[in-house]
């Protein structure tokens, strides 16, 4: 019965889409309108028909069978429905029109806009029909209780995680079609580049938060490369991220100095571009990733052909364009420039990104070797390319539009402090990372400390978002680099019956307390409880063991504990019949880091609710 | 007057296409020095054989855990991987090995390779139940014993 609506919701929304698209120059508007609502209405019904499947278990599809358990908590039966690929690229088509929806409430007339919205949607609902319909049916035998969901996956993350990112990723359709619809009308309205920058806004704070999500979700399961790997999966996500930033800051140099427009949204297209560039290659299995989804080189090749076809808008477009280019004029010491550097910035980054993530896929194809380019490859590109970007976040917000000038003497005695600083900071702790670092965050963090406290004095409350958005980058990178250049890894080894305290260092100490066994029905648990002691601090950790049964499957669960901005993060390396060995890892400051993205998140959400300040 | 007023603008032009030819060549200085120099290669065992590989470079090994070869020893794992041409490489690793680390099953290590022994840094986990490298099926395809599909 699921299975049949779910099915005829496809097809039905299809119908309407096509029909809409062709027909909609002959449709009376009042009938258009509703149209436009039917088809936002009838493309979400799909994915909860199959998310219905999943929360009463109808095994009959085939999509249920293989990913969900009759028994499996009910937030997880829910999820199963984003599990598979079939579920998530049903999910892309729920929420291109959820997007839709609520792009209507405050975009009536938006005809064009909408038109190339449902253009991008035809390929997205041509691309479930052929190759990833979830909706098949799969004969039941008697007490069929499902193959259930990939235990690895069980996660609270896994219930979130992936809407948000998606959310994040097709957030861009908006910015894009809007982009398509200018440069094809050559209509550059202010208010079209408005509807760019706050919908950009939406959908990097969904990226944002997805990303962020993704990024803890690895850093607590062992063997998933710690909370930043430059994995593809997390670079593909990057690469739009980075994009979006570069419009979000472009934007509102098209909307305040009409300017850099064609660039803002040529950024726009290569934006949603690249999400689903990323999608294809990380679906399609061309890249060697730890965070895989199963694949198949069919469906690879759909998602290539709709790459292709937003492609070809994109060049298009871009030929049309050519002779609008050039009409900018600038000052070189003003806001708009800088915002320029910005974007010149990010956008290197990006194409850092890009080309380490691709690069494997060229030497296979063209020396037959394969290589895997990781953090050392990153660090000399996008570190080194995204250094003058921290320096320049602390000036920019600080110049005025048009001509402006320097107040030389802050200027060099902010280069005096940051050299002191960074002095400071290698006296310390004698790292040349963490100095640089220093140096490099130094500006901007003594600046908006100053300012932001200011701002909330003024009540000028419209600019704090946008100082907190750079503080918490200056904190994130302080964090970041801190944690990983003194992190401790420790392996301990106890005797099985007693009692010992054993020194990791100066100010941390380890003691045994206990180890319990416990049975379950279908697993024992050995559990280990140890105490460190942080300079008189105590903090609890118990990592265990699963045994399951009758299969011998050992599996490691992870224990850590914070201590103020500090994690410890333990496993049972083994037990043996004497003896038992923990795996201790202190990451120091990783709690900041969680804490600036957040605070990143924060400033972004507050500039999309507060009012737009380039009305 | 009309003159100088141009004359300004070509200059404040030529400033940003400086600005911007420095940092898009560094950025291509960049990646081309950091791919030649910082990636690592990705090798199954059979591969390695024969091959001098540099003792300060990361590299990636692709292949099975071989059966009966993992063992601890005083906190640190010891183990094999093996490639389907049965030649295998011994491989040190002194943390937690990941959840779903089996015998027999397949598995990445990123290391340092030295006097013919890997010391790995990160062993990596697959999340999927179905998953197998991509890298270890084509290996496993090119020498006939993929039983997949």
């Amino acid at each position: 019965m699921l299975l049949l609506t779910g099915q005829i919701f496809i097809y039905f929304n299809l119908f309407l889409v096509l029909s809409f698209l062709f027909l909609h120059n002959r449709f009376p508007s009042f009938f258009s309108s509703i149209t436009i609502r039917l088809i936002g209405i009838t493309g979400c019904i799909p994915f909860l028909v199959l998310m219905l499947g999943f929360i009463i278990s109808d095994f009959t599809i085939l999509n249920v069978s293989m990913n969900s358990f009759i028994d499996d908590p009910i937030f997880y039966k829910m999820a199963s429905a984003w599990g598979s690929h079939e579920g998530s690229i049903l999910l892309w088509i729920f929420i291109i029109n959820l997007y839709l929806l609520f792009f209507l409430i405050r975009n009536k007339n938006h005809k064009n806009i909408i038109r190339n919205i449902l253009l991008i949607e035809v390929g997205f609902l041509f691309y479930v029909i052929l190759s990833s319909n979830p909706f098949i049916y799969y004969e039941v035998t008697a007490n069929h209780q499902g193959m259930g969901l990939n235990p690895v996956l069980q996660h609270f993350l896994f219930v979130i995680h992936p809407p948000i990112l998606f959310l994040g990723y097709i957030g861009l359709i908006i910015p894009f079609s809007t982009a398509v619809y200018i440069l094809s009308s050559q209509n550059f309205d202010k208010k079209h580049f408005q509807t760019i920058l706050i919908w950009s806004k939406i959908s990097w704070f969904f990226l944002t938060l997805g990303i962020v999500l993704g990024s803890y979700w690895a850093y607590s399961e062992l063997g998933w490369g710690g909370w930043w790997f430059w994995d593809p999966v997390e670079n593909i996500s990057l690469i739009p991220w980075l994009l979006t930033t570069a419009i979000i800051h472009s934007a509102a140099v098209s909307i305040k100095k009409n300017e850099l427009k064609i660039w803002s949204l040529n950024l726009c297209l290569y934006a949603f571009i690249a999400a689903i560039f990323g999608t294809f290659l990380v679906r399609s299995n061309l890249i060697i990733s730890v965070h895989s989804f199963a694949s198949d080189p069919l469906r690879g090749m759909y998602l290539l052909a709709i790459v292709a076809y937003l492609l070809s808008f994109a060049v298009y477009l871009n030929i049309k364009s050519v002779k609008l280019f050039n009409q900018d004029k600038f000052y070189l010491l003003s806001r708009e420039s800088f915002l320029l550097f910005n974007n010149i910035f990010f956008i290197s980054a990006a194409l850092t990104v890009f080309i380490g993530t691709i690069y494997p896929l060229f030497t296979e194809i063209i020396y037959q070797k394969q290589v895997s380019v990781g953090a050392p490859y990153y660090n000399v590109t996008f570190n080194i390319l995204l250094a003058p970007a921290i320096l320049l976040m602390a000036l920019a917000p600080q110049l005025s539009w048009g001509k402006s000038t320097i107040n030389y003497k802050s200027l060099w005695a902010a280069v005096i402090a940051s050299i002191v600083i960074g002095l400071l900071a290698f006296l310390i702790w004698s790292n040349m990372y963490f100095t640089i670092a220093a140096v490099l965050c130094f500006p901007i963090l003594s600046v908006s400390l100053f300012t932001i406290p200011a701002l909330f004095k003024a009540k000028n409350i419209s600019f704090v978002s946008q100082w907190l958005a750079h503080l918490s980058i200056a904190v994130f990178i302080l964090a970041a680099v801190f944690t990983e250049q003194f992190d401790k890894d420790y392996n301990i080894e106890f005797s099985k019956n007693s009692q010992v305290t054993q020194s990791l260092n100066r100010s941390i100490d380890i003691t045994l307390n206990d180890i319990h066994e416990s049975s379950f029905s279908n697993h024992q648990k050995i559990k280990v409880d140890v105490t460190i002691n942080k300079s008189g601090n105590m903090i609890q950790l118990n990592p265990s063991k699963n045994i399951y049964q009758p299969s011998g499957q050992v599996t490691t669960e992870v224990s850590k504990k914070s201590y103020y901005f500090d994690n410890f993060y333990s496993t049972i390396t083994s037990i043996t019949e004497s003896n038992v060995i923990l795996n201790v890892v202190y990451k120091p400051l990783i709690n900041l880091l969680w804490l600036s993205t957040m605070l990143l998140i924060l400033g972004i959400g507050l500039s999309i609710f507060r009012k737009n300040k380039y009305e | 007057m009309k003159f100088q007023k141009i004359n300004s603008r070509l200059k404040t032009r030529l400033i940003f296409f400086i600005i911007i030819f420095v940092c898009f060549s560094s950025a291509i200085y960049l990646i081309s020095y950091a791919l030649k120099d910082k990636i690592s290669f990705f090798y199954s065992p059979s591969e390695m054989q024969g091959l001098d590989i540099d003792d300060k470079q990361l590299i990636r090994v692709g292949g099975l855990l071989k059966k009966n070869s993992l063992k601890l020893e005083n906190t640190i794992w010891y183990f094999d991987i093996i490639d389907e041409q049965e030649i295998s490489i011994s491989v040190i690793f002194k943390k937690t090995l990941p959840n779903l680390v089996e015998e027999n099953k397949g598995i990445i290590v990123e290391g340092i390779y030295k006097n013919n022994i890997l010391m790995a840094n990160t062993v990596l986990a697959k999340h999927d139940e179905n998953y197998m490298p991509q890298s270890t099926i084509d290996k496993m395809k090119s020498e006939g014993v993929w039983r997949g599909d």
